[in-house]
């Protein structure tokens, strides 16, 4: 039975220190300062349960989150405020999905539909309320009413659990408990093709970088790689131990899939290969490494990953340039991975040493559930479930700016952060929803 | 990038059979259907210009309309894409060609309208830039545009005080335009009538020669020398070789493969033939064809192809994506044929019967073996073979069997593996394993701008150097003194290096008839 005192609840233990791999008593196989020094600028509230996903937009100006109070909301980066809440599901919102042209969001919920909704891009902070939309919307001017269904994509017959967008934004996959995978035409807004993928819950799709292939992860253990113009399956990669798969993405490249399962694992497949290239487990900071599954020992000090029961989706991230104020090309530069934990912490591995890079704690009083990573700028959101209802902004200022020049590391978007960031781990922009203004009309049945 | 996933054994090369039928909304011919042919979306989108004067941009997965772009007032007769899929030029009966920008919405899609002086018969881009264009007319001339020149008119002021001095002069963008008969007479010497009337043109994939088909069956190959900086004049073109290939009838079309080696020529005696082209190297250093006189561009026909029992004539020739295969469209009255024959051994290898309308154009997806066919009532036809489900992609230790086979077990069935050794092992490979890169893309389709480089590429090296728009001009000597050429960089819009998708665009679909083109 493993150890809990070890895993502080409210995460007193490492408040103030926002790099937690700075602390001296971690043992000399940890680099003394890691290359990664995100510290919360800041914190959003809105969500009155539990927040299941959070995105940002292609543009990287608004973030995405969804959550099990049925409804969703998009923020703006700008000026941290809300700008439009997405209601009209019936059932909490499992995950969602910006398109790659940054007008629309797609969001999968335990109603067992999914719903797709225009955003204005840009945030512009305009919403009003649409009687009536889809088909019957007479629309004289091209533009869309912000926050409004576009299109309601009902098929599944279980809770649908995950969506992507394909990179031409013409088709939507997802991933749904009835253990199927469909593809939805968007513009018509019908189903494509269910494939009938797996043998248990389909928890998590992604699409490759040309839009060729879906690969989907499920509890079976599974990782199956879709053809999509045939939709016959290409490949099945099998976890070791059949452990229960909770999330897939593919690289850049789109020649490697990070896939995490509940076995506190994650694991980097090489999709050409079709087996393991790298193994990111869970390490104690005190360097050793802790032994895979139940029983393990926990000696305290040290923090560990974990995540053997909530699917919580890992993404890669980049390090900083190594030289600063110089844009330096993604090849310089090192990748790591970031997943939330189970023990309220958010850890980063380094993708080629597979060793612990840093652990980010003391946000969260909750577990991690949600990860974003912003497209250009080193910026990151987390989320928590029900007993923390804050999502909170990261932002990464390079390693010698974190104290002294705060106001030029800030982001250019945050301008209001980078007054109060003086390398406090305080969150300083807090925005209530004190009251929704808009209903937007709920989706049709 | 599914391709390294599939199994080359299990997908046929050749299509089989019709499996879906692309038929527009309302019933209007179509004369040209195009997929396009590079990029990472290469062959998802199939561009149609009709007969109603527009042209329509489908989807291929979702076989629905995504872009429908009205601008000509005369039926479309020819389309091209760009090298990113951003660009695509159009040209039509009613005397222009336009070119239109696929990353705006439909409204201002429209960027560059070009006049001429006859109907337009054959347009394509310049490879590599969406800035120069060949045109080839009715009248049977072939001219090369160029988009990134601009020219500056001086307008003189109407009062007569100030005789003799300069106008406020404004800038006018015209497009420089090369006729190749032209040029070609003014730099040779010769009488202008000296070439005979071109019907056909294409550029070669490095953009360094364009090959011209005549009237009376010949070939004509042009050195096309491109001119970045602007203190040189415009560009230059010679022709450098000549070939007789077909008798004495007009070619009517020639289409490229993906190589530049060889060309597929449809001419009027109702016969195809295969061109073997062989062109010196590119100068690595700035990308120009050799200018010696000495280069020879060898032209020599390989295969021959005719239907002797129909006699029949062909609509729409080319390759396949990795040019081992060509297709024709059989031009019959009363059927719609595709032959399609291989190119190695220049055999029949299979002829596609489809619903019996006369065939007006085809095309071959640039890397699916499937293709596009066009009916005279304007519905596209997609011929592909389904793949079959391959079982064994389910689990991996599968595998298919013909037939049933006795199970030998080995020597170490049932031996126990011992966990830590495995695990072990497995860690050595982890730790030996080298640097991965997840960012660089590989397996892509064809590359966006063709092998080795065009000799537009240049322009993005020079550019640098150059003056941005403004201070440098150059008087043309062919022109008089009151119009001045100013070569114009190319604006960033072109300089897009990024993979270009047809984004969905919701609202605006629903509000139009425009329904999905699908009929099944």
């Amino acid at each position: 039975m493993p150890d809990l005192s070890a895993f502080s609840r409210d995460g007193k233990d490492d408040a103030s220190i926002p790099l937690s791999s700075a602390n001296p008593a971690t043992s000399s196989q940890e680099a003394a300062v890691s290359p990664l020094n995100y510290s919360p600028i800041f914190t959003l509230y809105g969500h009155t349960r539990s927040c299941s996903s959070l995105a940002f937009s292609p543009d990287g100006l608004l973030l995405a989150s969804a959550s099990a109070d049925k409804t969703a909301k998009i923020w703006s980066l700008r000026t941290g405020s809300l700008l439009h809440t997405l209601r009209g599901h019936r059932g909490g919102i499992s995950q969602l999905a910006w398109s790659p042209c940054g007008r629309y969001v797609v969001t999968a919920s335990d109603d067992r539909s999914l719903a797709v909704w225009s955003v204005a891009p840009g945030g512009e902070a305009s919403m009003e309320s649409s009687a009536e939309h889809q088909q019957h919307a007479p629309s004289s001017s091209s533009s869309t009413t912000p926050g409004s269904v576009l299109r309601h994509l009902q098929g599944h017959t279980s809770y649908v659990f995950c969506c992507a967008w394909s990179p031409q934004s013409n088709l939507i996959a997802s991933g749904s408990f009835d253990e199927t995978v469909r593809v939805w035409d968007v513009s018509k807004g019908t189903c494509h093709r269910t494939i009938a993928a797996h043998s248990e819950a389909v928890t998590d799709v992604d699409f490759n970088r040309d839009g060729t292939l879906i690969a989907s992860c499920s509890y079976d253990g599974l990782i199956r790689l879709w053809d999509v113009p045939t939709g016959l399956c290409l490949a099945t990669l099998p976890q070791p131990a059949s452990s229960p798969t909770t999330s897939i993405k593919f690289s850049p490249s789109s020649t490697h899939l990070l896939a995490s399962s509940l076995d506190s694992t994650l694991r980097l497949w090489d999709v050409g290969l079709g087996r393991v290239v790298k193994t990111y487990r869970p390490e104690r900071e005190a360097g050793r490494r802790g032994e895979e599954g139940e029983g393990t020992t926990t000696i305290g000090g040290g923090r560990m990953y974990q995540n053997e029961k909530f699917a919580i989706k890992a993404s890669f991230v980049l390090g900083p340039s190594p030289a600063h104020d110089t844009p330096s090309s993604r090849h310089q530069r090192r990748t790591y991975i970031v997943a939330g934990s189970e023990d309220c912490r958010l850890y980063f591995w380094d993708v080629q040493t597979r060793r612990l890079a840093a652990v980010l704690g003391g946000h969260h009083r909750d577990v991690v559930s949600a990860v974003a990573v912003h497209p250009t700028q080193p910026i990151l959101a987390s989320a928590a479930l029900d007993h923390d209802l804050a999502i909170k902004v990261y932002f990464d200022a390079g390693p010698q700016r974190s104290r002294e020049d705060g106001a030029a590391g800030a982001p250019n978007e945050a301008e209001m952060a980078a007054e109060g960031h003086q390398g406090q781990a305080d969150e300083m922009k807090i925005e209530q929803e004190a009251a929704d203004p808009v209903a937007t009309a709920p989706v049709a049945q | 990038m599914n391709q390294s996933l599939l199994n080359p054994f299990a997908t046929p090369a050749i299509p089989e059979s019709v499996h879906q039928v692309l038929a527009p909304q309302t019933e209007t011919a179509c004369l040209c259907a195009r997929f396009n042919p590079r990029g990472l979306f290469a062959g998802q989108y199939i561009a149609a210009a009709r007969a109603d004067c527009a042209v329509a941009i489908y989807d291929l997965e979702t076989r629905s309309l995504v872009r429908f772009l009205e601008g000509h007032v005369r039926p479309v007769t020819s389309l091209d894409w760009s090298s990113t899929g951003r660009f695509l030029v159009s040209g039509s009966m009613d005397w222009n060609v336009v070119v239109w920008d696929l990353k705006k919405r439909e409204g201002g899609a429209r960027t560059r309208t070009i006049r001429f002086d006859a109907p337009v018969s054959q347009v394509t881009f310049a490879p590599g830039t969406s800035r120069v264009l060949l045109v080839v007319l009715e009248s049977q001339q072939a001219i090369v545009v160029d988009l990134r020149r601009k020219k500056r008119r001086r307008m003189a002021i109407p009062s007569e005080a100030s005789s003799g001095q300069a106008g406020p002069s404004k800038w006018q963008t015209m497009e420089l335009k090369i006729d190749l008969a032209q040029r070609h007479a003014e730099e040779s010497g010769e009488d202008d009538a000296g070439l005979p009337p071109i019907t056909a043109a294409l550029f070669h994939p490095s953009g360094a020669y364009i090959f011209a088909g005549t009237t009376r069956g010949e070939i004509l190959a042009f050195s096309f020398q491109d001119s970045p900086s602007p203190s040189s004049s415009s560009a230059t073109c010679r022709l450098i070789a000549r070939s007789n290939i077909s008798g004495s009838s007009a070619i009517r079309e020639m289409a490229l493969d993906r190589s530049g080696r060889s060309i597929v020529v449809n001419s009027n005696d109702r016969s195809i033939r295969v061109i073997a082209i062989e062109v010196p190297p590119l100068s690595p250093i700035n990308k120009a064809p050799p200018s010696s006189p000495d280069a020879v561009v060898s032209i020599s026909t390989v295969h021959r192809f005719q239907d002797l029992v129909n006699r029949t004539p062909w609509n729409g020739v080319g390759f396949s994506g990795d040019g081992e295969y060509i297709y024709a469209g059989a031009a019959h009255q009363a059927a719609h044929n595709v032959y399609i024959w291989d190119r190695g051994s220049g055999i029949l290898d299979k002829i596609l019967e489809g619903p019996r309308e006369p065939l007006v154009d085809a095309d071959w997806h640039p890397v699916r073996p499937l293709i596009l066919s066009v009916n005279v009532s304007g519905s596209l036809n997609v011929w592909f073979t389904p793949n079959a489900e391959n079982w064994s992609a389910y689990a991996p230790g599968f595998e298919e069997l013909e037939e049933n086979v006795e199970y030998e077990e080995g020597e170490d069935e049932f031996d126990l593996e011992d966990e830590e050794e495995e695990r072990r092992r497995r860690e050595n490979d982890e730790e030996e394993g080298g640097e991965i890169d997840l960012w660089t893309l590989v397996g892509a389709p064809a590359p966006a701008r063709g092998v080795g480089g065009t000799i537009f590429d240049v322009e993005r090296r020079v550019k640098g150097q150059g003056d941005r728009d403004g201070q440098k001009m150059e008087v043309d000597e062919e022109q008089g003194a009151d119009e001045q050429w100013q070569y114009a960089w190319a604006e960033d819009e072109e300089l897009d290096g990024e993979d270009f998708a047809l984004h969905v665009v919701l609202q605006d679909f629903q509000s139009r008839d425009y329904r999905d083109a699908d009929t099944t």
